[in-house]
């Protein structure tokens, strides 16, 4: 028998390797540096006589140069603040729940850059420019500090710590060359589709591109004319200063101490004017981005926010800017359009009609143009929109409502953000005010909402009823007696693919022994739906009812068919008052199997593709354990999509999209399932009711030239376990 | 332009075909567990015809009025949610086991009651019975010109021009007011209510009138009242029969379908 494979659960477990970035992300651009600077300063051999430079060589009037530093710290510090009245047209709600989590995110994932290391070519390229750009600013610090030292004995750019520093400056500034000419490339030379371009781009890489290459100039110039003709040893310290120098070497000492002082001046001015952009471009987003991630929820991605006293609210989700939070307004800001997210959201993949970076650019323009006004009616006393009727509506004519539908709330982006966005609560607000405010959504969405009130579950035309899939199985109905709530779930009980996984659920629980009972006809949608279609109401009434009749029949545990199902009562339903202990099925079986009360004995050998469901994986951390109970089946070999686990691909059914038409270039499953067929896989495995209904309509349009019975398979982890795990005397007659 | 659309509550005409049970005995609808009665479909595209037309003529009051139990309430709370003004709720238990005759009755009597509404509207039929009786009877009692089934209503001052489905196309026809309208499916989807009107609506007062609220005998009403009545009530027995039809070539297959279907008399 050959042993089984499971290449992921080895290749990546989750800690160690998100550990290992982070290290790496705060070693070089922080440690590196600083310590390098310390090393110069340790060397105690200084003697004045030995190498040192003038400071402000050839140059009168310097200080010209600090009385303009005022100037630049008024405009770094007016812009934030002009724009915050902006901000402070959200509602004052920010969460600082676990501080010490937050200040860690805020260190590694923040100032450790972790998340931008994610993508090869482009870590490095920030590296490069991060490291030489807080290095250089170092140098120069060390500078004025050493102006301001009084006596010439204490001075510490002096001698060897003057050599080392020299150097430690033009290397980095070769290494912000590198930076600039990386960037570059990715944008005008190669330019990533996803990669929004915009004036700022120009400013923040062209202008360091030529504050690095003046400042070498003018460091060649003063080598050329003062260093190298007597101390040429000291210049090798300066490699760039003196590769500058030596094709300068034929000028007259009256030509460079001129070019040198024009040069000097511009390159001083550059240093303070880009700095300057600071104040109001994206390269704030070197304070903006630790800032965010200190404030980025401590929760799973999965929840959405409550609206609390939802019968005395004044609006329902957002309509204009300011019924956002100050937090969802401020990350608009902290938005450096690199284009990660829109690269890995499903429905951009499948050419649909949304972009998450766009839907954040968009609402700060319109910060920009409609929010600035709001902000000034506010400060003069008007009310908010006065003067702004014929301002473009935010949801409509900025953000179209076709995006809004669109979005999975995979939690794609928000994973993938390296200044920690969180665009689900965002999206989710406006489709808030879509269905409850406006009344205005898709039929099919429409649909849906009246099932969930009328039937309390979603699936119009269902020929079954909550106990239909029961017929021919013996299931305990729950008494109050056992120990867990099996919740089987509208797919569950309803759909008919999904009803095969809920009875080998029920087969593999009877066999382990396990305790538990279903409560049947009086089983009702827990509300999921409705929330993610923005129906914050309707989640509310299905989602009271239900705690009412869970804790009225004494449940405490509840094992759940549906990672959707599981997510709304882990996250989201300790909001409402309905606390329980909640384990998903993948979950309660792996567990099963390590107590050996299941032990799979046969198995053909196959090869099997896991999927990862968004609401298991990226919203609740749950990628090894279905993984875990495949590779113990026998003769499965595992093999994973390029796409997996926290990177994983949306099936296209999430955020209610399950009951939606798509329009787009082509649908979401479509796409996932030819990444299944690309790896070779016999068999699909996930754990979702809706991931399966997904592949197995997507499956005929992908292989439609394959015969059909060699297409591929998908199937629940439980049906993989249940058919390895034989049981005669489970009763079974249908 | 001031309407009163009647409205019935009805079993959901969406669930599961194998939960609908009926007691053979009392002849009555076993009520299916976890399935809410709803607002017949033809009556809520009612409810959006009269909203149009009030847009369309700029004012006016529209009331919905409904006969059954405690739970058809919630069906006249829905058209308070989708912009109705207010609601009327015929509900005694002289009321029950009535047929089209005592419905239309009682109703035509709230209708004056109420006071008589520029347009009177109907579904074309309620979803669970079929019987498409009601709106006529009410024309009849009322002495209403009375235009069925439409797929389109138009407001023209005080005129109104509706589009009828007939067998063989479209009928369009002008019609004074008042007159009974009866609207089809063909009409679209009515509105989706916007939360802040759902509330609004819970909050709203539903006036209750009995048979002696609208100057009817107990006994003119309900079971006692009513002109047909119901000799047997069961669920039919389905018999499908699934066939594979033969053949060598699609040609042939064709061919043999085509013969079946002949020999059945369905071609």
């Amino acid at each position: 028998m050959r042993k089984p494979r499971l290449r992921a659960a080895r290749r990546r477990r989750r800690p160690a390797a998100a550990e290992g970035k982070r290290t790496l992300g705060l070693a070089i651009p922080l440690w590196l540096p600083v310590g390098g600077l310390l090393l110069v300063a340790a060397v105690e051999t200084g003697r004045i006589d030995g190498p040192h430079r003038d400071l402000f060589f050839n140059i009168d009037h310097f200080w010209i140069l600090y009385a303009l530093l005022p100037l630049l710290a008024a405009v770094i510090i007016y812009g934030p603040l002009r724009r915050s009245r902006v901000w402070r047209l959200g509602r004052p709600e920010f969460k600082l729940d676990h501080p010490r989590q937050r200040f860690r995110l805020m260190l590694r994932g923040g100032f450790g850059t972790q998340r931008v290391l994610n993508d090869p070519y482009s870590g490095v390229m920030h590296l490069c420019l991060m490291s030489s750009i807080v290095v250089l600013f170092l140098v120069t610090a060390l500078l004025a500090l050493d102006d301001y030292l009084p006596d010439e004995h204490v001075r510490i750019l002096v001698g060897d710590r003057y050599l080392g520093y020299s150097l430690v400056g033009d290397l980095f500034g070769i290494v912000g060359l590198v930076g600039v000419a990386m960037a570059v490339a990715h944008r005008w030379v190669r330019p990533r589709t996803r990669l929004e371009m915009r004036w700022e781009d120009w400013a923040i890489v062209g202008g360091f591109g030529l504050l690095l290459v003046t400042g070498f100039l003018v460091e060649g110039l003063r080598i050329a004319a003062s260093e190298i003709a007597e101390h040429e040893s000291w210049s090798y310290w300066s490699p760039g200063g003196w590769v500058v120098a030596k094709m300068f070497s034929t000028a007259s000492t009256g030509y460079l101490l001129d070019f040198h002082k024009v040069l000097w001046w511009f390159h001083m001015v550059l240093a303070l004017g880009w700095l300057g952009l600071l104040g109001f471009t994206k390269l704030n987003h070197l304070v903006s981005a630790p800032v965010n991630a200190f404030l980025k929820s401590t929760e799973s991605p999965g929840k959405l926010p409550l609206i609390a006293n939802i019968e005395e609210a004044e609006h329902f989700g957002a309509a204009n800017l300011s019924h956002f939070t100050m937090k969802q307004l401020f990350e608009l800001d902290v938005c450096v359009h690199c284009g990660r997210c829109t690269a890995e959201c499903p429905a951009d993949i499948a050419g649909q009609p949304l972009s998450p970076m766009h839907i954040i650019l968009n609402l700060k323009d319109h910060a920009t143009d409609v929010g600035e006004r709001m902000a000034a009616n506010r400060a003069q006393g008007r009310p908010l929109d006065a003067g702004l009727e014929d301002a473009p509506a935010m949801v409509g004519d900025v953000i179209k409502d076709e995006s809004l539908w669109a979005c999975r709330t995979c939690g794609a982006c928000v994973e993938e953000c390296p200044v920690f966005i969180e665009h689900i609560p965002t999206i989710v607000d406006m489709r808030r005010n879509l269905v409850m405010e406006e009344a205005r959504m898709p039929e099919s969405v429409q649909s849906t909402l009246e099932m969930l009130e009328r039937q309390g579950h979603p699936w119009r035309g269902t020929a079954y009823t909550r106990e239909s899939w029961m017929d021919g199985l013996d299931v305990p109905l729950w008494t109050g007696e056992q120990e867990y709530l099996f919740f089987v779930g509208c797919s569950g009980a309803l759909v008919d693919r999904a009803q095969a996984a809920t009875r080998s659920v029920v087969r593999l629980l009877r066999q382990a022994g396990l305790s538990f009972g279903v409560l049947g006809a009086g089983e009702l949608c827990n509300g999921d739906p409705a929330r993610r279609l923005g129906n914050e109401y309707l989640f509310q009434i299905l989602a009271k009812q239900l705690i009412g009749a869970l804790d009225g029949a004494g449940v405490t545990k509840i094992v759940t068919h549906c990672p959707h199902c599981f997510n709304t009562f882990k996250n989201e339903y300790p909001d409402l008052g309905g606390r329980y202990e909640v384990i998903h099925h993948s979950v309660l079986l792996e567990r099963l199997l390590d107590e050996g009360k299941l032990v799979p004995k046969t198995g053909e050998a196959q090869t099997v593709t896991f999927h990862d469901s968004c609401y298991l994986g990226r919203h609740n951390d749950i990628y090894d354990a279905p993984r875990r109970i495949l590779e113990r089946i026998p003769n499965v070999t595992l093999v994973e999509m390029p796409r997996n686990r926290e990177h994983g691909l949306c099936c296209g059914a999430g955020g209610g999209n399950m009951w939606m038409e798509e329009q787009g270039r082509e649908r979401v499953n479509e796409v996932r399932v030819r990444e299944a067929v690309e790896t070779g896989a016999d068999k699909a495995c996930t754990a979702c009711p809706f991931c399966i209904q997904m592949f197995d309509s997507g499956i005929p349009t992908v292989q439609m030239d394959v015969d059909p019975a060699q297409r591929l398979e998908v199937f629940d982890v439980s049906e993989f376990l249940d058919v390895a795990t034989p049981d005669d005397a489970t009763p079974e007659s249908g | 332009m001031d309407a009163v659309v009647c409205v019935k509550q009805i079993l959901d005409p969406e669930m599961p075909a194998s939960a609908f049970k009926v007691d053979e005995t009392t002849m009555t609808v076993v009520p299916p567990p976890g399935v809410q009665p709803v607002i017949s479909p033809f009556d809520a595209q009612a409810l959006e015809a009269a909203l149009q037309l009030r847009d369309a003529a700029g004012a006016g009051a529209i009331s919905v009025l409904s006969l059954g139990p405690d739970s058809a309430r919630d069906a006249i709370k829905h058209g308070l949610a989708m912009g109705a003004d207010e609601g009327y709720h015929l509900n005694d238990p002289a009321f029950e086991g009535g047929d089209a005759w005592t419905t239309a009755l009682a109703l035509s009597k709230a209708i004056e009651k109420i006071g008589r509404p520029d347009v009177l509207l109907f579904g074309r039929q309620a979803a669970d019975w079929d019987l498409g009786q009601t709106g006529s009877i009410v024309a009849e009692l009322l002495d209403l010109p009375s235009v069925t089934v439409l797929r389109s209503v138009q407001w023209n001052d005080g005129r109104i021009t509706a589009s009828r489905v007939v067998s063989d196309g479209f009928e369009t026809v002008d019609v004074s007011t008042p007159c009974v309208l009866t609207i089809s499916n063909e009409f679209g989807d009515p509105r989706y209510p916007q939360l802040r009107q759902i509330m609004q609506a819970a909050k709203k007062q539903v006036t209750i009138w009995g048979p002696a609220d609208l100057g009817l005998d107990p006994g003119a009403v309900g079971a006692a009242g009513a002109r047909t009545k119901m000799e047997a009530f069961f669920v039919p027995e389905h018999e499908a029969q699934c066939e594979f039809v033969e053949g060598d070539s699609p040609e042939e297959m064709a061919q043999n379908l085509a013969q079946k279907l002949r020999q059945a008399k369905i071609i």
